[in-house]
């Protein structure tokens, strides 16, 4: 018997090939197959493609539950990058996989936890649009923190 | 990644140090309001009471909207005496709001389109037939503020429908629209769109037009609306503004592949865990269906829907409902009602047909809407054109005019309320626990001390205490603290409730404090107890969501007569709890809801056991609790008996002269999972100073499997049950103390009517 297979769609347009029953580890996705059978293509329209292939290539590995943590946490470490990071947790939470977004969450706060306010903004691509006085503000409300 | 989304963002920084939250405030403006939050406004929601706002209008309603007078109406508020054998709908006249009192408001004509957490999203339709206004208010603050106009194509199907609805996650108001170009009979396969716009009430500055309160003195004029307790601290919801988030005003299209429903009459779509609801229907299935919005993703899906009723009748009508905080459908039929109800959120075979009604006393044409459901099993509905309000018993299928109604009356509003998850609730959440150790610097009763942090990297192979210098408070620099005795009573959420004690000047002051937000506050003083008799338990009730503080107090040494008090933060004052049977031991350990002490009856032979009582902080009654068996040991007498709450479980310490026995409960409340965790005894331990004249008290396990236990020498140990060795963590002074701490950004402003300092 062959096992029922479904198609993803990223934003630009690549098509995917899943199992069904890898890809319904998915809230999301299962919810869509639930309602209406998902016969055709899933779009996933602000997934890109090559997040997309790392969600699919985590999904893809059959995971004994007790070695789940250590899996998900090694999947997560090998791809160190932040922006990667970032989009994987946001797949993930489109996509409503609990275990990768914790992780993927998890690795970014763990990466930032030490850098200073100027690498946290270069880091995550955020302006300052704080005036000095407004920081200073803060610094002093919460002088145990500096 | 162009822009990191807010929901993304909170789920980041929710899981950083607490240092480093405080630090990234700094990082821009978006970050600071996200971790700046208010509690209050959940806390009170959870506690506010559900009643109706029903609308009444000078003439008679007439169907044809183009038609209809010019008179935005009256607002009543009813109150609803919810009981398990009665209900009473109560309504006061004093209570309701003139929308012709308002210059702006006046000669327009209102609908509501929905209602959450005591807002109401209200909408103009003007005789031009294109133009929208939204408005949302606050009837009880008498605030309001009006949406940016939304134009849509002249020949728009009239039937624009809205949601209101607060998102999960971000605890955002959001109203969205939808409007068709045309009915899908009309348009076949063209998809409708539907706009997002995002009322956002925290932290923006007020763009909304502010409604002078009304100047009556007394009790004579309308003002009895401002003193029924508002659903909104009125502080939280001064902030109401507009403002058009990521997409620009209504610019964010979303396509609709289906026809919301709706009715000329109700508007509104329930709005119950993230989701606005709508029947819907598209072209290729003739079935109704219903579809969601989910106000966190701004998307709409189709929902499942209970299985098709009734073969070969004619419906008159489905509508949606909120019964219970279940979604429910109504289907009409001639002479037929259906309830069904889905138990089990989103589960699609958790429909329940609940109720049917085949012996209406009047046949049903129109469809029927749910407004609430009630303690004693009763429904109340209102028909769609009829006006009619009207109570059904499902048990005795009867029908019954609560006579709320009268004939200019016709929209009626069910107040649902949601409590959205802030920050503040998702760091607690992950936030990991670590401990506050409180040293003296000299051994007198003239020194406050000081709080030290110390953080635990707790794993499951390795432990490690650390202590950042910078992260301590020293109590001598606070003016109130100096020259006294402090003492901590327990913590809880990040809040920590202090006792203090001088002789000279004699203070006898109780405090809650946030160190993480540096603030404190002091509650009243109550002068009627001898000195050094106060037992304290602090703890969060768990149905309530409210801080309480309770403790005992004895007036006279002779006889023992104990009194208890209570005080609930935010309320003010404290409140008499009568007598309590036991002399209570140290302060409360908090644990599910209760506070855990060990007791004795001061009417019991000096040496009979001690005993465990607890305390309810919702039901606010001192019950005994199941203790640990009775060992029977050399010594044969406990010499000290302590309580700990370590890592969600109720553990028991018994220190003896010469071993220490850890008990740990297993299930909390079985008697019989009381379970001997450790034994420490002379023989194994020889580190430490044998024999023991003082008591063993545990103040947290850790994942690695060791203890941290603190003994006579007010060392802080690290004891490891399997290889029975004993470290010293030197973490704590000559004179100190500890207890676990779970820091937290839970503002003590945020408890409205309590006047809050800063360290």
């Amino acid at each position: 018997m062959s096992k029922k297979t479904l198609t993803l769609m990223s934003k630009d347009k690549q098509l995917f090939n899943i199992e069904e029953h890898l890809a319904v580890q998915s809230v999301t996705i299962r919810n869509m197959v639930k309602e209406d059978g998902a016969s055709s293509v899933i779009p996933l329209p602000r997934v890109d493609s090559e997040t997309l292939a790392l969600v699919i290539e985590y999904l893809n590995r059959q995971q004994a539950p007790e070695e789940d943590e250590d899996y998900v946490k090694k999947f997560v470490d090998e791809r160190g990058e932040i922006p990667t990071l970032l989009e994987l947790a946001q797949a993930a939470l489109d996509l409503d996989i609990k275990k990768l977004m914790d992780a993927a969450c998890m690795k970014v706060a763990d990466l930032i936890k030490d850098f200073t306010l100027e690498e946290v903004r270069e880091a995550l691509r955020i302006e300052n649009d704080r005036t000095p006085e407004e920081e200073k503000a803060i610094r002093d409300e919460f002088q145990w923190a500096f | 990644m162009e822009d990191l989304p807010a929901e993304l963002t909170i789920k980041i920084l929710s899981r950083l140090p607490v240092k480093t939250i405080v630090q990234c405030k700094c990082v821009c403006k978006k970050w600071r309001n996200l971790i700046s939050d208010s509690l209050f406004v959940n806390i009170h929601l959870s506690i506010s009471p559900t009643g109706l706002i029903i609308k009444h209008h000078l003439c008679v309603y007439r169907t044809d909207y183009r038609l209809s007078p010019s008179d935005p109406g009256t607002r009543k508020w009813v109150q609803i005496e919810d009981k398990v054998d009665h209900r009473h709908l109560h309504h006061d006249p004093l209570m309701s709001l003139n929308l012709n009192l308002d210059p702006i408001l006046k000669n327009t004509w209102k609908r509501y389109m929905g209602l959450v957490n005591g807002l109401i999203c209200l909408r103009h339709s003007s005789l031009e037939p294109n133009l929208d206004d939204i408005y949302i208010c606050n009837s009880v603050t008498r605030e309001y503020m009006s949406l940016p106009r939304q134009c849509y194509q002249r020949d728009c199907f009239p039937g624009v429908v809205y949601g209101f609805g607060v998102s999960s996650l971000m605890g955002e108001y959001k109203v969205v629209q939808a409007f068709q170009e045309k009915t899908f009979e009309q348009n076949g396969d063209k998809p409708a769109w539907a706009s997002v716009l995002e009322a956002d009430c925290q932290v923006l500055p007020v763009k909304g037009k502010r409604r002078p309160p009304y100047e009556a003195p007394g009790r004579a004029g309308p003002s009895p609306w401002l003193s029924w307790q508002p659903p909104w601290a009125s502080k939280a919801i001064g902030h109401l503004s507009s403002t058009y988030m990521k997409m620009g005003c209504y610019t964010c299209l979303v396509p609709v592949t289906y026809e919301l429903k709706t009715s000329h009459q109700i508007y509104r779509a329930p709005f119950l865990n993230n989701h606005c609801h709508w029947i819907v229907s598209d072209s290729k299935d003739a079935h109704y269906k219903i579809a969601t919005f989910d106000l966190d993703k701004e998307t709409f899906q189709l929902f499942t829907s209970p299985p098709e009723s009734v073969q070969g009748k004619r419906c008159y009508g489905q509508s949606l409902g909120i019964l219970k905080g279940c979604l429910c459908k109504l289907d009409t039929y001639h002479y037929e009602l259906n309830i069904w109800v889905m138990k089990e959120y989103g589960i699609n075979n958790s429909w329940h047909k609940q109720v049917v009604n085949r012996t209406t006393q009047w046949p049903l044409y129109q469809p029927l809407y749910l407004i609430a459901g009630l303690k004693d099993g009763s429904i109340l509905m209102v028909f769609e054109n009829q006006n009619q309000l009207f109570v059904f018993d499902p048990q005795s299928q009867t029908i019954e005019d609560p006579k709320m109604f009268d004939c200019g009356s016709h929209v009626l509003v069910n107040c649902s309320r949601s409590v959205p998850a802030s920050f503040v609730d998702l760091h607690l959440s992950r936030s990991p626990s670590g401990l506050i150790i409180h040293d003296l610097r000299d051994d007198t009763v003239t020194d406050p001390g000081v709080f030290r942090w110390v953080e635990i990297e707790d794993e499951v192979d390795h432990h490690y205490l650390h202590h950042d210098p910078l992260m301590s408070l020293d109590l001598n620099m606070v003016p109130v603290f100096q020259n006294s005795q402090i003492s901590q009573k327990g913590s809880v959420n990040g809040l920590i409730c202090l006792c203090q004690y001088s002789l000279r000047p004699k203070v006898d002051n109780t405090y809650i404090c946030n160190p993480i937000t540096s603030e404190y506050m002091i509650l009243p003083r109550q002068q009627h107890c001898i000195e050094d008799s106060y037992r304290y338990g602090f703890g969060v009730s768990s149905r309530t969501q409210e801080y309480k503080v309770v403790r005992t107090f004895q007036k006279t040494l002779r006889p023992n007569v104990v009194e208890a008090e209570i005080y609930t933060l935010g309320i003010g004052q404290w409140r008499s709890l009568g007598r309590v049977p036991y002399l209570l031991y140290e302060y409360g350990r908090f644990l599910n809801g209760h506070c855990h002490w060990i007791v004795r009856n001061p009417e019991d032979a000096r040496d009979a056991p001690l005993k465990i009582c607890t305390f309810d902080l919702d039901k606010e009654t001192f019950q005994l609790f199941p203790s640990p068996p009775t060992e029977s040991v050399q010594e044969n007498r406990i010499d000290f008996q302590r309580l700990a709450v370590l890592k969600g479980f109720l553990y028991e310490i018994d220190t003896y002269y010469s071993q220490v026995i850890i008990w740990v409960m297993k299930e909390y409340g079985i008697k019989k999972s009381w379970h001997k965790e450790v034994v420490i005894t002379q023989e194994t331990n020889i580190d430490i100073d044998w024999p023991l004249w003082v008591p063993m008290t545990l103040i947290e396990v850790l994942k690695d499997g060791s203890m941290l236990i603190v003994s006579e020498d007010d060392e802080l140990l690290a004891f490891h049950p399997r290889s029975g060795t004993i470290e010293d963590t030197d973490m704590f002074g000559v004179d100190s103390s500890g207890m676990t701490y779970r820091p937290s950004f839970l503002k003590l402003h945020n408890f409205e009517s309590e006047s809050v300092h800063m360290f």
